[in-house]
């Protein structure tokens, strides 16, 4: 899995909750990582995840990861939150065992099996880093020192 | 004509191919193009005093320009016009740092000014409207739009303190303290002239400076995006916040607003149930860290005295948080902030009833709005922002469309022209004014008002040669 871009796609994209949203360009970017795309390759099954009252299903194939709106049925497992512990889980620390303590500490659920949850775990919080677009703008032609003449 | 203009300015100065004329034909909205006859680049005030005084005696009308990029039709010329293109006046004349004023040629595009500033190192910075980054200050100035610092200052026209013009006659003339003094440093003490240029949208001289005042740019710095579940929720909240005046800047994007901008063109125009219905962003600075930890915690605790009201929200998430999750929210992370996504789509067209009103009618307006939008089928598309503490706002509504679908556009205009019923009822103002809305106001407006516009008008271009019918004057008699 490769090209972020074109391996992440949207169930109807115009119905899409702010929460699938936000998670589809996370995980374009993620998968622009050989590494990631590596891992997410070997991801099988749906998941399901809750933050606030938005919910989203990630359904995995050896090509794609497909986002659809709410749970579907056949979910491998569950996650839940608000929204300010499953941002701070997926762009906080990185740290699998801060995921682990934000579990048993409740602030984060999880339902299902959670030995298929420990597959995706790297996908969604080893944040890759991506180089900020620069944009193409021209420099200014005139610079002139403080107070300098008309 | 194109003789006299090129001897005038130089052929290099004179744009009269028909192909080159289609570049100055439209803008990003539903207003039907017009070609000029022609196009003049000028370089130098006495050019652009040379090219009013050809206008003067010829009758031949003049459209000022620069990038293009209004969303109301005021840059488009009138038929047999010429555009006076501004592009290559685009000099940062003066920086005065402890004065904090700078004095520029309309030419200069608000990343052009950034640039210069970052380049003097000098802790300056000045109110970016949401245009595009090649979007001219000056123009933003004479319109009196909004800008990041419009919290505290209020519209751009209130930044002004001082223009240099040329009349109709081709004289030039300073307003404000620079009538008299060398600093254009305030708009006072003598009448209060420049006013004569801001929201008069180019139809009583060209402007070729404008002096105005930058603002000071603290070292440290906080935007922050709070999550809000209701209309109410969320201009509830910028009322209390800009009372509190120590916020730089809060604004309301509505949900599809946020989906725009991650991506989607068109949303539904029903959201989910549980979904936040605006992203609040507040922007934070501070001269030091301790100041801006305790701003960061007034803002919770305006949110946790609006929570016991009944208010839902979610916990203030910074932007540098948002990029990492998505990295399309980094269109939000700097200025000039570059909302491309309005402008850079399929289809090309983009529109708004874009108005300036009273705080207290915020929630009402915005679900009239809403309502109007959703009915025709378009996601409520709000951007909003309080403006001069509080005192008043910007609330804007904003469609995208297909500027080679007839049917589409038929239909903006029959949204848009709702939406300004529904808002001009409610007290709210439309800015940088289309030619279209006018028309609507003329059976409103203060009698009074609008002669004295007329009286005012016929003494600054008794031919008629500015930028003629986006102020609609003069009008028809049987129009007004």
């Amino acid at each position: 899995m490769g090209d972020g871009e074109d391996k992440v796609s949207i169930d109807q994209p115009e119905q899409m909750n702010l929460l699938g949203l936000l998670l589809a360009g996370f995980l374009r970017k993620q998968l622009t990582h050989p590494r990631m795309a590596r891992k997410a390759a070997r991801i099988r099954g749906a998941y399901g995840i809750r933050a606030a009252d938005m919910a989203i299903t990630l359904t995995f194939t050896p090509e794609t990861i497909r986002i659809s709106k709410g749970f579907s049925k056949k979910t491998r497992a569950r996650i839940f939150g608000s929204m300010e512990e499953m941002i701070a889980l997926v762009a906080g620390s990185g740290s699998t065992i801060a995921a682990i303590i934000a579990v048993l500490e409740g602030r984060i659920h999880i339902r299902g099996n959670p030995f298929a949850l420990l597959r995706l775990l790297p996908l969604m919080i080893k944040n890759v880093k991506v180089p900020a677009p620069v944009p193409a703008i021209p420099a200014s032609p005139s610079v002139s020192p403080p107070g300098a003449g008309a | 004509m194109i003789d006299r203009l090129e001897r005038l300015l130089g052929r290099e100065n004179v744009v009269s191919d028909p192909s080159a004329l289609a570049a100055y034909d439209d803008d990003y909205s539903e207003v039907e193009s017009v070609l000029p006859a022609a196009v003049v680049l000028p370089t130098t005030v006495p050019q652009v005093q040379a090219i009013v005084r050809f206008a003067g005696e010829t009758g031949i009308c003049l459209t000022p320009r620069v990038a293009g990029t209004n969303v109301g039709g005021l840059a488009i010329p009138t038929p047999r016009s010429i555009v006076v293109d501004f592009r290559r006046m685009n000099r940062v004349l003066e920086v005065y740092p402890d004065d904090r004023v700078a004095v520029i040629e309309p030419g200069v595009t608000q990343q052009q000014l950034k640039d210069h500033l970052d380049s003097l190192g000098l802790p300056l910075t000045f109110g970016f409207s949401l245009g595009p980054r090649r979007s001219s200050v000056l123009a933003n100035c004479c319109l009196d739009g909004l800008h990041n610092r419009s919290l505290k200052y209020g519209a751009m026209g209130q930044s002004v303190s001082g223009f240099e013009v040329v009349l109709a006659d081709g004289s030039l003339m300073r307003t404000g303290a620079w009538a008299l003094s060398d600093i254009p440093f305030a708009r006072s003490p003598l009448p209060d002239l420049s006013g004569l240029f801001v929201g008069w949208q180019g139809t009583t001289g060209l402007v070729t400076k404008v002096g105005f005042h930058l603002a000071h740019k603290h070292p440290f710095s906080e935007r922050l995006f709070v999550l809000a579940y209701s209309v109410r929720g969320t201009f509830e909240a910028m009322r209390r916040l800009s009372r509190m005046e120590f916020c730089d800047d809060i604004g309301g994007l509505s949900w599809p607003t946020g989906k725009m901008m991650l991506g989607v063109t068109k949303p539904h125009p029903i959201a989910d149930d549980g979904e936040p219905r605006f992203f609040l962003y507040v922007d934070l600075t501070a001269e030091r860290p301790e100041q801006l930890v305790l701003k960061r915690q007034m803002l919770e605790d305006v949110l946790s005295e609006l929570r016991q009201e009944g208010q839902r929200y979610e916990e203030p998430i910074g932007i540098e948080t948002l990029v990492t999750l998505n990295p399309a929210m980094g269109a939000f992370a700097s200025f000039p902030t570059d909302l491309g996504f309005l402008t850079d789509h399929p289809g090309g067209g983009l529109t708004w009833v874009g108005t300036y009103g009273p705080l207290s009618r915020f929630d009402d307006a915005a679900h009239e709005g809403i309502e109007v939008m959703v009915r025709h089928g378009f996601a409520p598309a709000i951007v909003s922002r309080s403006m001069k503490e509080g005192h008043f706002g910007v609330l804007r509504f904003l469609s995208l469309f297909d500027k080679k679908k007839p049917q589409e556009i038929e239909i903006v205009k029959r949204v848009n022209l709702e939406l300004l019923h529904a808002m001009t009822a409610r007290g709210f103002i439309m800015y940088k004014t289309p030619s279209w809305a006018l028309r609507e106001w003329l059976s409103h407006i203060d009698p009074g008002f609008l002669s004295m516009m007329r009286k005012v008008k016929t003494l600054l271009d008794p031919q008629g040669i500015f930028n003629p019918g986006k102020l609609l004057l003069p009008w028809p008699e049987n129009e007004g």
